[in-house]
């Protein structure tokens, strides 16, 4: 089978994927405990809002109908209107979907980078002095409960030495001042990014680093090593350009078995440091009970782990020519 | 390296069996309702406390201690019960193989790349509240799916082993095969994938609870944490926030460097398989 | 039972095969044309009771498949099995239980044939659980008698012993019991000695033989060495490519072979103190013909004494040499002549 046709196949198991998810959330949802017309309608609405809204979503409707309602919503961009913030689910996802991404890639991208280099290097200094302290530095940067480095991290640079802002992603006065350039503007979100930056850094880093020693072990033993060895071939170019590349693709597949993961942990920072992204605004909403941004927050980061997981398995086919599908 | 992970367990294990202690020196040593009567707010260190007090003067050792208590308790309990399930899944599937085996594996893909804590946050808007009972068993429905990939694979080596096939002509039926004679092959590696799962059940309870979502009822370290965030004592109290955070990452690294050690036991070919989060 | 039924029933062979067939298809099962291997094609036979068969073929053969369907690993996809008269083919259920209990097989790697987690106690004692057999007191000895009858001695001393902890002709012999414990009308024993030293193999020979002497049963004895036949079996058959080419009296297959693929195996076999006669028959081609295997006869390819508008277009039927011997193989009947 060509890769196409594989990827073609891989979507249609997505969307029927998504569609059990959102079936499962759609029953839990009615079948839960309580009033499911009080979960999607807002306390404090106006009446005459409330009954569109029951319109809209059919909630006086029967079940199956109820459920054709919610997939024609969902399908057509209306998620519900959040109680919190009294505006539509979407609207607010708009906005926080950016500030994730930036974060999240950024700090993946750049741990993924550095962790991998110093694995490739520690893996080919066995058993040294090197390998003992970066791997078990790498250990307990992988094994830190996140929540609490966050926290530390938090404490020492933002309240002890004072050089990074506590919380947020910009300082409003700053913004609100339209004498500001650009670049102030980019440098003063860099400037609140550092901190969750760094605590992703530390969280990935260590997991990168781990994978990558390990792969390069493996590989270190198979016969095309020896065969480079006896060429005599310089040991840099055994290891950049005959262990490394073999060894990258497990990395690759650990990218997508610790997804799941590192979406926790991005939510848990974002929580830490009030970075305004979708993570943080899950756990604001299912705090304060806000049902359509939860399920809007929720059903948006499984269809993005779905798609992820099919990018790196896609990724993984073009690396690995012995894999066909 | 496996040997210093089975020192820091037993050291959480006595923690854990010390938990009983405090309260029965001192009512005020309650991990949960008992209160220092002179103090009020959060202090450092002192005699009285070895660890300090949290915001209301409750005693954090023994809050420390019964945290342990909590940390073995859901995270042995988690890890059995998604064992359990996920070896019977994978054995089931394995053995069974055709349609049984893709849409269990189809179902075990689908829950395996779902961010669990996530996950079980989206449960507490619909059920409310969650006992430390039903967090123990969410962790547990969503984290078999690694747990039951490997043990399928190892079936799917074992089930055209010649030893299976003598036991069906022998007149074995497959539910005799499954428990009698895969089941104690494959049971080293479900231990092994129990290390690793109590770790990351652990994981995801601290962070429910220092998210806000853990038992209101029950003191564990995530819930420590929280109190110190929620209570805006992380500028004041760095003392109070170091003794659960440092206790959640040792338990964390003993665990992982038991599964390790258990690891290089087993078959090191097994290595690639091993499941992450 | 009406003594003209049970008549009729003593006089059906232990085993007969009826145009056995077993394809085994590569790739997914959603992909019909993908390519497939005939393990066996039409396959017939008839094994008497109370003998030594021996199975003979180099390997790929479907020496394996031939047995896996007579134990009922596998199903045939057409043709008939009876054992003792009954058509297990397709039995399922309580029939087939009970059938389990009559046929019996050894594997060739004893490595692998014991479950690594049972004592020699607990896989000799599972056949008896399973059928119920041979309760309370008498379970053990009944054990310790069937170890003892397969030469491991003393019994007691190994009950609690893991399979690691014996060697391979101990383990063979414990499989051995394995089958044995349920005293089996027919035993199918699948290359036993292939992964055992000549020494050993020899006393696992031996055991087989005493064992189906004093059983009076049917021993299905698969190999591939003409040698290991000839020494130890009745009746053979030479099997090629799913077929049998040839099969009889050991003694008249062994002395007087009539098809090409039997004498070439006969010449493979090393001979000592004979000089010059390397090659009695020389029925090997050097160079294998290509050839589609659709019509013509199975051995075209390599057979020397092939002639291309008979052998290549019609598959030869099997020519009967009395005293049950029989080849297929146009030229059979003048081949000795031939080869003199
Ligand atoms: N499970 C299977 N799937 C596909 N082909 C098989 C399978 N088992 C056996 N075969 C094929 O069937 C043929 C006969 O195999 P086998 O019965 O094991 O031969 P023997 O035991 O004589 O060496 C071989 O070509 C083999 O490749
Ligand atoms: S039939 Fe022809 S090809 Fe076949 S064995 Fe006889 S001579 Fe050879
Ligand atoms: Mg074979």
């Amino acid at each position: 089978m060509t890769l196409f046709r594989y990827i073609l196949r891989r979507l249609a198991e997505i969307i029927v994927i998504f569609l059990i998810i959102q079936t499962v959330l759609f029953f839990l949802f009615h079948l839960a405990p309580g009033d499911p017309v009080a979960r999607m309608v807002d306390p404090n609405m106006a009446p005459e809002e409330e009954t569109a809204l029951i319109r809209e979503w059919g909630l006086d409707q029967p079940l199956g109908t109820q459920y054709l309602y919610f997939l024609r919503n969902f399908y057509s961009g209306r998620f519900g209107v959040s109680f919190h913030y009294g505006a539509p689910v979407a609207e607010i996802i708009g906005h926080r979907l950016p500030n994730t991404v930036l974060l999240f890639t950024t700090a993946v991208v750049l741990s993924a980078l550095v962790g991998v280099r110093v694995g490739k290097y520690v893996a080919w200094q066995k058993h040294s002095h090197v390998d003992m302290v970066v791997t078990m530095a790498a250990l307990v940067c992988h094994t830190l409960f996140l929540p609490w480095i966050a926290m530390l991290i938090l404490w020492f640079f933002a309240f002890k030495v004072g050089w990074f802002p506590v919380t947020g992603m910009i300082s409003p006065e700053l913004w609100s001042n339209p004498a500001s350039g650009g670049l102030m503007k980019a440098l003063d979100v860099l400037h609140h990014m550092a901190l969750p930056l760094l605590t992703l850094f530390l969280i990935h880093f260590g997991s990168f680093l781990l994978v990558m020693r390990g792969s390069m072990r493996d590989v270190l033993t198979e016969d095309f090593i020896f065969t480079a060895r006896a060429k005599g071939l310089p040991e840099r170019v055994i290891r950049d350009r005959h262990a490394a590349p073999n060894a990258a693709l497990p990395v690759v597949t650990y990218v997508g078995l610790s997804m799941a993961f590192s979406i926790n942990g991005g939510a848990l920072t974002e929580t830490v440091f009030s970075w305004p992204g979708i993570g943080r605004e899950l756990v604001f909403a299912v705090s304060n009970n806000d049902y359509p941004l939860a399920l809007g927050c929720f059903l948006l980061i499984a269809w993005v782990v779905l798609m992820a997981n099919l990018i790196i398995d896609t990724l993984y086919a073009c690396l690995d020519p012995r894999i066909c599908y | 390296m496996g040997r210093l992970g089975v020192l820091l367990l037993a050291l959480f294990a006595l923690m854990a069996v010390g938990s009983f202690l405090p309260p029965l020196i001192d009512p005020m040593y309650h991990p949960m309702t008992g209160v220092d009567p002179e103090i009020t707010r959060a202090t450092p260190p002192s005699w009285r406390h070895w660890l300090g007090t949290d915001f209301i003067g409750r005693d954090l050792l023994s809050q420390l201690l019964a945290g342990a208590r909590v940390a073995f308790m859901v995270g042995i309990s988690a890890a059995f019960v998604s064992v359990v399930i996920g070896t019977a899944l994978g054995l089931v599937a394995g053995y069974a193989g055709r349609w049984t085996d893709t849409v269990l594996m189809r179902l075990a893909d689908m829950i395996m790349v779902m961010p669990t804590l996530l996950v079980v946050l989206m449960m507490a808007v619909f059920f409310g509240q969650l006992s430390i009972w039903s967090i123990v068993l969410m962790i547990a429905l969503f984290r078999w799916p690694g747990v039951s990939r490997v043990i399928r694979s190892r079936t799917l080596t074992l089930k055209h082993r010649p030893f299976i096939e003598a036991a069906r002509i022998a007149g074995a039926s497959h539910l005799r095969i499954l428990i009698v004679h895969l089941l104690p092959n494959v049971l080293p590696l479900a231990l092994l994938y129990m290390t690793f799962r109590v770790t990351s059940a652990i994981i995801i309870e601290a962070a429910l609870a220092f998210l806000g979502f853990g038992d209101p009822g029950t003191v564990s370290w995530g819930m420590m944490l929280q109190w110190v965030w929620k209570t805006g004592h992380m500028s004041q109290a760095p003392c109070w926030l170091l003794p659960p955070g440092i206790c959640i990452s040792l338990l964390t690294l003993s665990f992982y460097l038991l599964g390790r050690a258990m690891d290089e036991v087993l078959d090191p070919r097994l290595r690639k398989e091993k499941g992450v989060g | 039972m009406n003594p003209a039924e049970s008549n009729s029933e003593h006089e059906a062979p232990a085993i007969a095969l009826d145009y056995l067939r077993r394809v085994y298809r590569g790739g997914g099962w959603s992909d019909l044309s993908a390519d497939k291997v005939v393990a066996l094609n039409n396959v017939t036979l008839s094994i008497p009771r109370n003998c030594i068969f021996g199975l003979v073929g180099e390997s790929g053969s479907g020496k394996s498949t031939l047995a896996r369907l007579i134990v009922r690993l596998e199903q045939p996809d057409r043709g008939a099995i009876r054992i003792n008269g009954e058509d297990i083919a397709r039995v399922c259920g309580r029939p087939l239980k009970r059938f389990r209990r009559r046929v019996q097989m050894i594997f060739q790697d004893p490595y692998q044939s014991l479950n690594p987690y049972h004592s020699v106690r607990r896989i000799v004692e599972e056949p008896l659980v399973i059928h119920r057999l041979a309760p309370g007191g008498r379970r053990r000895s009944k054990i310790i008698d069937t170890l003892a009858m397969v030469g491991i001695q003393p019994p007691e001393a190994y009950l609690c012993r893991y399979p690691h902890q014996l060697s391979g002709g101990q383990r063979q012999r414990v499989a051995i019991a394995r089958a044995m414990v349920l005293d089996p009308d027919i035993l199918v024993a699948d290359e036993p000695t292939s992964m055992l030293d000549a020494s050993i193999s020899a006393q696992i020979f031996h055991l087989l033989a005493d064992i189906q002497q004093r059983h009076r049963m049917t021993l299905l004895f698969i190999t591939h060495s003409l040698a290991a036949a000839h020494y130890l079996c009745d009746t053979i058959a030479v099997m090629y490519r799913g077929h049998i080419v040839e099969s009889g009296p050991a003694r008249t297959v062994i002395g007087n072979p009539k098809h090409p693929y039997t004498q070439a195996l006969l010449d493979a076999l090393p001979k000592f103190g004979q000089h010059g006669r390397e090659h009695r028959f020389d029925t090997l081609r050097e160079l294998e013909l290509a050839a589609s295997f659709t019509h013509g006869c199975i051995f075209y390819s390599r057979c020397r004494r092939a002639q291309a508008h008979l052998c290549a277009h019609r598959a030869p039927k099997r020519i009967s040499f009395g005293q049950g011997h029989s080849a297929a193989c146009f030229f059979a009947a003048d081949a000795s002549n031939a080869s003199r």
